[in-house]
Parts: structure tokens; sequence; C-alpha cells
């Protein structure tokens, strides 16, 4: 293979990695405007969320403390219901009737 | 064809998961609430909301609908009680007689308080349907189509409708309740006590 062939191909490879190149750096640019964009739009959905959570403790902090029944059992708490109120009385308000 | 009917009280195994409805809960919670002395039904309920809700058991689950509609159930029953015979509904109640209606509203908070707290505690989850994107509206208006759907085949409650969307939406063939409503339903199976 003539020396003038040879450089010719390496010259055709090499325009063809410059074609690759430039194709692929167009990519990541545009990746990366994609990528800010995302994050612009999670950074705004974060502070939306922020500012909404501070709304509801605001609000939270206006509503009574719930009162201490004194357990987190269940049947404790029925049970309590029962002795409290009767079982009568709240068979009476459980009819569906 | 209807539901397939199990009887809460002879069961062998329990389903996969389960959406819990309203009166299984509150049967449940007078089980507990009555002492030694429960009511078979409310036994029944009350055993198998133990069962359902024991750790790994199945995916026993209920929505803030059924929260809504159980703590309205006693709520409703002290103003009912309370309203003069003469006076035509609750809304008059209010209008004419505010002082007693407060007082009525103020009876039934501590015994709705203690309710709700029991839901709170007693290992059912209270969630919406597993959906993919749940954030998207699909499932809201998929519950909406499958109610609407439901109310030209069977004569049910607007809650019992959406109580049936939401377990098929989630893919939950399983529904607990007392209901007999819901025998009629083609494609669900009951658990209740028959």
């Amino acid at each position: 293979m003539s020396a003038t062939r040879v450089q010719d191909e390496l010259l055709t490879r090499m325009e063809r990695l410059e074609e690759e190149n430039a194709v692929l750096r167009s990519s990541i640019s545009d990746l990366s405007r994609r990528l800010a964009q995302v994050e612009a739009d999670r950074g705004a959905e974060l502070e939306d969320y922020e500012r909404r959570e501070a709304a509801l403790y605001e609000f939270a902090k206006t509503l009574p403390e719930p009162p201490d029944y004194g357990t987190d059992d269940p049947w404790e708490i029925a049970r309590l219901a029962g002795e409290r109120f009767g079982i009568g009385r709240l068979r009476a308000l459980f009819s569906e009737e | 064809m209807p539901a397939a009917i199990q009887d809460m009280r002879a069961l062998t195994t329990l389903p996969r998961a389960v959406y819990v409805d309203a009166n299984v809960v509150y049967k449940a919670y007078l089980a507990g609430a009555s002492g030694s002395a429960p009511a078979s039904d409310e036994l029944a309920c009350a055993l198998f909301l133990r069962a359902a809700t024991a750790s790994g058991a199945c995916d026993a689950w209920t929505s803030l609908l059924t929260v809504q509609e159980a703590c309205w159930i006693p709520l409703r029953s002290e103003l009912d009680t309370r309203r003069p015979r003469a006076v035509p509904n609750r809304n008059a109640f209010k209008a004419s007689q505010p002082g007693a209606y407060a007082a009525a509203y103020a009876s039934a908070r501590p015994v709705v308080g203690l309710f709700m707290e029991f839901i709170k505690t007693c290992g059912l989850q209270i969630r919406g349907p597993r959906v993919p994107r749940p954030a998207s509206g699909r499932a809201e208006r998929a519950v909406c189509y499958i109610a609407r759907g439901l109310l030209h085949l069977y004569e049910l409650e607007m809650a019992d409708l959406f109580h049936i969307a939401f377990a098929k939406l989630d893919g939950t063939n399983a529904i607990a309740t007392l209901d007999k409503g819901y025998r009629a339903v083609d494609g669900i199976e009951v658990y209740t006590v028959p």
C-alpha cells in the first residue's frame, strides 16, 4: 500500500471520527441542558413542598393536642372505651339502623 | 355470578390481601369494648381483624373513606338522638338550636376520638390503591370509572361502590364486610358472617 493511500485512509477515518465527536458533543450538551432543567424543576418542587409543609405546620399548631390515652394497644383502647362510655351506649351509637 | 362467600369464623387460610370495610372495624371495636360478652358477629370481626393484621399474615388494608364512614356513624347517631322529633333534620337542628347541637356534638367527640385511635393502632394499613405513578391522577379517575360502572349494575350505597373500586384497582379481590349488599357483586370474594 502506498504512503499516499494510507494517508488518504487515515484522513477519511479522522474526518469520520470528528463527525462522530461533533454528534457526541451535541448530545452531551443536550443532556446537560435537560439535566439542568430537571434540577431546576426539582428545586422548584422542593421549594413548593417546603412552603406547603411550613404552612401545614402552622395550621397544625392551631389544632388542640390529641388526648393521651396512656396506651397504643388497640384492644386496651377499646376496653377503655367500654369502661368510659358503656357498651350499651356504644352499641346504640354504632347502630346503623 | 355473585361474589364468592367466605365465612370469617371458619377460616383456615387468609387471603393474600383483604380490604376491610367500616362495619368489620367497628364491630371488632365493640368486641373489645364489651369485655367478656361480645356479640357473635363482634367476636368474629375481632378475631378476623386480629388474624389479618398479625405480622406478615396478609396485606390487610382500608382507605380513609372507611375511617370517615366509621367515625361518622357514632357522631351522626348522637346528633340524631338528641335532635327533637319536631326538628326535621340535622341542618335544621343546628340552625334552630345551636346550643343543643353543640352539646350533642361535644358529647360525641370523645367517643369518636377513642374510636379513631383504635382504627389508627389496630394494624390495618390505611392507604389508597397501589398504582404506578400515583401522583398522575389516573388512579382517581379509574376509581370513578369503576364506581360508576358498579352503580349501573348493583344497588349499593355510594361509599360501598368506592370501597369495591379501591379494592379492585389495588388488585385486592377479598373484601371483609358484614354488608349483605356486597354478596351480589361479581368478581369479588366476600369475607363475612353469613
